[in-house]
């Protein structure tokens, strides 16, 4: 007797379900399949925005893990093989200097260890007839342009490879010891961003047009301030042929001019 | 009566043959006449003098007012210790075509006899590789179009990076010189950007073409365009000079 009051208090109950939600169907308003696609499309942007940023990261890391830094000397070597095939002539280094990928995101650490991902080269002949432009990217070396000209005019080389005897690991650690610290990549003003080298031939002497084989690296002086938008750098100059320090200098400031001012550090010899 | 005849041949003969040696024939059509006066220049112990003369061809070649060209010369280095008058000039507003400015571009030869500019096309030639941009590895390429060039003499500073010039580095505006009301000292190109002259390729004294350059330094050219580039010449005076402004286009 009980079990058939159940069933039928049940069957009342569902009844009375079915009703309400049968009007409220019914009463719904006109617009609601615009919301539903909204709702439909909120989704599927979300999903897709998910799902693109997913792939992003995914695709950072693939390009993080297969990030291939190299030294100086080992970009110098990869960029010399690649120039041989460019000219009959022996190639001669004019400069090479590391350069930020910016297809890949930098990192406080790139060139702490001498190394980073990225480098630009350029060659000439003694004659001064052919200039090779080279840029070394995760460890592979591409040739992106070369000059010619019949009269010997272009830039000439000037340095061989055996002219250099200190690399970008050996001097990152002398600069890091001297205090330099690494370029934040988070301020975006700053070009620096870990350490970064350059090779070339410098005028040091305002009275002569003769050049100086240096090393320097670049960095972000200790005394610099936590500030947002720019840091104030350092460089380091070594001999490149001796591997001897040469000149460090910091940024200290501007003046009214808006000139930058550095001052030279002085050497522990 | 034979004697007489061999004297007045003689003497015909060496007038004319002087008055080709002079050069009087040999004057360019288009030489002005010489109402300015010279102007010299020292830098680190070494004077460069102008005479009156060049000053008014440097001027027309260029297109800018003689005197402020003399003037520019005679004040030496700029607060910034950088010797550069022709990014302090403006240009005149004279009709001047900049086709015209281009041709004029062919006149200006270095202290070597070198021809400081050439087209990209012409001379140097491209081998069968691309030519691309070889400066930061950057998703995308900027360019910028018809920008004045001038050319500077430093004078023992060190660049606004911090380094010992050297040729193959470039100058450019302050982002405070180019932008209304920003304070910013930071370049309107960042340090270290490799630019990729498209148009002409330059001649650096002592040195030899390249069209490719790196931003390291930042100066004062308030008459100039706003992306601008001042070329590092070295201590060559006199290219720098005969360099006046040019027209480059490039992309980074």
């Amino acid at each position: 007797m009980r079990k058939k009051k159940y069933v039928g208090i049940s069957s009342i109950a569902l009844i009375v379900i079915m009703v309400v939600l049968f009007f409220s169907m019914k009463n719904a308003p006109f617009d609601d399949s615009s919301n539903q696609s909204e709702e439909q499309a909120a989704t599927v942007t979300t999903e897709t925005i998910n799902e693109t940023e997913e792939q992003t990261a995914t695709t950072t890391n693939e390009k993080n893990n297969d990030k291939k830094s190299v030294t100086a000397m080992e970009a110098l070597r990869l960029g010399y093989s690649e120039a041989k095939k460019q000219t009959e002539e022996e190639p001669l280094l004019i400069s090479i200097t590391s350069t930020d990928d910016t297809s890949i995101p930098q990192e406080r650490s790139d060139g702490a260890d001498g190394t980073r991902d990225a480098w630009n080269l350029e060659f000439g002949s003694k004659k001064g007839n052919v200039l090779i432009y080279i840029k070394i990217d995760n460890g592979v070396a591409i040739t992106t342009d070369v000059k010619k000209h019949d009269k010997n005019l272009l830039e000439k080389g000037h340095y061989a490879i055996s002219d250099i005897q200190i690399d970008s690991s050996d001097a990152v650690k002398q600069a890091v010891e001297m205090g330099m610290k690494p370029g934040n990549p988070a301020i975006s003003d700053d070009w620096i961003k870990g350490y970064h080298f350059t090779i070339g031939g410098y005028n040091t002497d305002p009275n002569s047009s003769k050049t100086r084989l240096l090393l320097r690296v670049m960095g972000i002086s200790p005394n610099s301030p936590n500030r947002e938008n720019e840091s104030l750098r350092m460089s380091i100059f070594f001999d490149a042929q001796t591997g001897e320090v040469v000149s460090a200098t910091e940024m200290t400031g501007y003046d009214k001019d808006g000139n930058t001012m550095w001052k030279n550090i002085e050497l522990k010899h | 009566m034979k004697l007489f005849k061999a004297v007045t041949g003689v003497t015909l003969s060496s007038v004319m043959l002087l008055t080709f040696a002079s050069g009087a024939f040999a004057q360019p059509l288009s030489q002005v006449s010489t109402g300015t006066q010279g102007a010299s220049v020292t830098l680190n112990g070494q004077t460069t003098y102008f005479s009156g003369s060049q000053i008014e061809r440097l001027a027309q070649v260029n297109n800018v007012d003689p005197n402020s060209l003399r003037e520019a010369i005679e004040a030496g280095p700029d607060a910034d210790g950088k010797f550069s008058p022709f990014s302090k000039l403006p240009r005149l507003d004279n009709g001047i075509s900049e086709a015209q400015l281009v041709e004029n571009s062919k006149q200006k030869l270095s202290s070597t006899g070198e021809s400081l500019i050439q087209p990209a096309e012409t001379s140097i030639t491209s081998s069968q590789f691309a030519s691309t941009t070889i400066g930061a590895l950057a998703a995308t390429t900027t360019t910028k179009s018809n920008q004045d060039s001038t050319a500077y003499n430093a004078t023992g500073n060190n660049t606004a990076n911090g380094n010992p010039p050297k040729l193959g580095i470039v100058a450019v505006h302050r982002v405070k010189d180019i932008t209304s009301g920003s304070t910013s000292n930071s370049p309107v190109i960042p340090f270290g950007t490799v630019l990729n002259i498209t148009n002409v390729d330059i001649y650096l004294p002592n040195s030899g073409y390249r069209d490719i350059f790196t931003v390291d330094d930042t100066g004062s050219g308030p008459n100039r365009t706003s992306y601008w580039i001042d070329v590092y010449f070295g201590t060559d005076t006199t290219s720098a000079i005969n360099y006046g402004v040019t027209t480059v286009s490039y992309t980074y």
